[in-house]
């Protein structure tokens, strides 16, 4: 093969920073921390999450992450809680299968068991935790906590039929400090987001537009009805500056349409 | 377990062409997210993130030298997708091109599909080397003639003109996909092809574009449960009824959609048992499939994860027939890869024209070589 030198396999994300020999090299498999990793899991769920551009599988990777470093650290606070209490052999090593927040197993393909558990980090070559875990499991406590919320970026809408999975996302769930810290499972409630056409066939209009200022559009004022595009309307009552032309003629169509179904 | 690097003596890999710019600085749009040859090889579609489409054909072989393979020029260069933005979810639509295939040919003309996140496009590629001319009611420049001045019924003629290439779009198969679509594949029949996104897989006919059929559905009722998603997906060459989809756990889901119509229940679930003494914290994420490709036998799967590409006999679930470890000096990097990303990079696989050679993209050569064949 001729030694060419340009670099094949570039991409925006592989430019070299100054450090990277450094981190590289203080990051092996030994060493790196349980905070760490999950500071790094965190920032990178939440900067997907209020990313234009979701990436669900990238998302669903790191919240499997989240996870696994969750039922960690939380079985080793069980242990060392054992081993303060008594000096007795540690327990066997649970399952560091992925959990829900009702303690059951997650399942694969969200049907199935899943398989069989992954590597406990404690274990060598990974002894991942280190530090006071107590702090740190309460310190994820409040970061999953935090984190639910701020996942919930998308505008809620007015209504939710149970019936059809299409519409909507969950709800934000409250906080409760009683509770066992929850996995950071409400993320996905923001990927679950409604078919257009859906909000448009909803029979209940009126609450859809009743946030919209449509005098306008009163034929008294000697304004034709219809003659202003339809879209104007739900921008003022955004706030939003004006979007970038749009391809899709279909949804303006069926804006246009109840429109004139609203002003007669 | 092979190990890769064990090169067949009688492969010679080089670089026969280089297209595009070998500038270090090159805009976003530029770059370059599909590739894909027609059956022949007689094309080459390249798709990159402005939503451009470029094909290349393959010069003719000369008398002079019949052995040296023709090069590829520029063919036809048109915008396949658009930027969007959907304002009801407040959400851009990218124009990237995820996914190129190919129609089996059938009549002179090329027609290939191509898609972003959202929509598929049907493109019909044909050429044009003659024009009409002499007509009775339109002048050379199209514009009608006066009717006082036409005494004379001519026949038009077609005469021969610089060769012209034209590419039209026939069909938009849009509006059926919540998640972005990760893969596209023509069926066997020639009638129907399918979509993938992150958790639904959808089936079409080509020719109709307002309906398409949902055909896997992993969706979990509450989206907290959600683990796994759908990667890629692809028909068998030869049996229409037959699909397979790859997961982010690594699993391989052979469909047969005479079972059911929603082919949630797989017919063969392929899924290599983990090794106790080889797991690692970051397993799960190295063993999302990127790409799944059928041999052209059909006996024949080819899986692309992180770290290896695997060889799956279609008779055989329970463990792959071939592992080949593609960077295994990354696995005390994974940390690293993990925190810039990198991790989370997608690779391809493919099998070239007799089954032979096993090729897949990497980080640093384009093409590994000396595999064992496969036929």
């Amino acid at each position: 093969m001729a030694a060419i030198g340009f670099p094949l396999g570039k991409g925006v994300k592989r430019k070299r920073h100054e450090d990277d020999g450094q981190t590289a090299a203080a990051c092996t498999p030994q060493t790196f921390h349980c905070g760490t990793l999950l500071d790094i899991s965190l920032l990178k769920l939440h900067q997907n999450c209020v990313l234009a551009e979701r990436n669900l599988h990238r998302s669903v990777l790191i919240a499997n992450t989240l996870r696994r470093l969750q039922a960690e650290v939380h079985w080793e606070n069980g242990r060392n809680e054992m081993l303060n209490k008594m000096p007795l052999p540690p327990p066997e090593k649970p399952t560091s299968q992925p959990v829900s927040k009702m303690g059951e197993e997650i399942t694969d393909l969200n049907n199935n068991l899943a398989r069989a558990p992954s590597p406990s980090l404690t274990e060598p070559p990974f002894c991942l935790l280190s530090g006071n875990d107590s702090s740190l499991s309460s310190a994820i406590s409040t970061i999953l906590q935090d984190l639910d919320f701020v996942e919930d970026l998308s505008p809620p809408p007015d209504q939710a039929s149970p019936e059809d999975d299409h519409l909507l996302p969950l709800k934000p769930a409250s906080p409760d400090p009683r509770a066992e810290p929850k996995p950071p499972d409400s993320i996905f409630a923001a990927f679950e987001i409604a078919d257009s056409d859906d909000f448009l066939i909803d029979g209940s209009l009126d609450a859809i537009f009743e946030d919209i200022d449509t005098s306008m559009y009163d034929v008294q004022q000697g304004f034709p009805a219809g003659a202003c595009p339809t879209i104007q309307p739900i921008k003022a009552s955004r706030g939003t500056p004006s979007a970038k032309p749009h391809n899709s003629r279909t949804d303006i169509t069926e804006l246009e349409n109840l429109m004139d179904l609203l002003v007669g | 377990m092979r190990r890769a690097g064990s090169c067949g003596s009688d492969v010679q890999w080089c670089f026969t062409q280089v297209k595009g710019t070998t500038d270090l600085d090159v805009s976003e749009a530029d770059i370059i997210s599909t590739v894909e040859f027609n059956h022949t090889g007689e094309l080459l579609a390249t798709g990159d993130k402005g939503g451009r489409v470029v094909i290349f054909q393959r010069e003719q072989e000369t008398k002079n030298q019949p052995h040296r393979q023709g090069e590829y020029n520029v063919y036809s260069t048109f915008q396949s997708h658009e930027p969007e933005f959907d304002y009801l979810k407040s959400l851009e639509i990218e124009e990237k091109i995820n996914k190129i295939r190919w129609l089996p040919q059938q009549n002179a003309a090329h027609f290939l599909l191509s898609t972003n996140d959202k929509t598929i496009k049907l493109w019909k590629v044909s050429e044009r080397d003659k024009r009409p001319e002499g007509y009775n009611l339109k002048d050379e420049e199209g514009r009608m003639k006066d009717l006082s001045t036409v005494t004379v019924l001519q026949v038009p003629v077609l005469k021969p003109m610089d060769l012209m290439v034209e590419v039209t779009p026939r069909k938009i198969f849009a509006n059926a996909h919540t998640y972005h679509i990760n893969s596209i594949s023509v069926n066997s029949d020639c009638e129907t092809y399918m979509s993938a996104d992150d958790l639904r897989i959808n089936l079409w006919h080509l020719g109709i574009t307002d309906r398409s059929f949902n055909i896997v559905d992993i969706k979990p009722v509450d989206m907290e449960e959600l683990t796994e998603v759908i990667t890629a997906a692809e028909f068998h060459p030869h049996h229409c009824n037959l699909l397979v989809y790859s997961s982010s756990k690594g699993t391989l889901r052979l469909c047969d959609m005479r079972a059911a119509a929603l082919c949630d229940k797989h017919a063969k679930l392929f899924e290599e048992p983990e090794d106790p003494s080889n797991r690692f914290f970051f397993s799960e994420i190295t063993s999302s499939v990127s790409d799944v490709k059928f041999s052209h036998s059909g006996r024949y799967m080819m899986t692309r994860d992180y770290l290896t590409v695997k060889v799956w006999d279609l008779n055989m679930e329970t463990k792959p027939i071939e592992i080949y470890q593609i960077h295994d000096y990354l696995r005390s990097k994974l940390c690293s890869l993990y925190e810039n990303d990198c991790i989370f990079d997608k690779f391809e696989c493919a099998w070239n024209g007799s089954d032979r050679l096993l090729l897949n993209s990497d980080f640093t050569i384009p093409f590994k070589p000396g595999f064992p064949e496969y036929s």
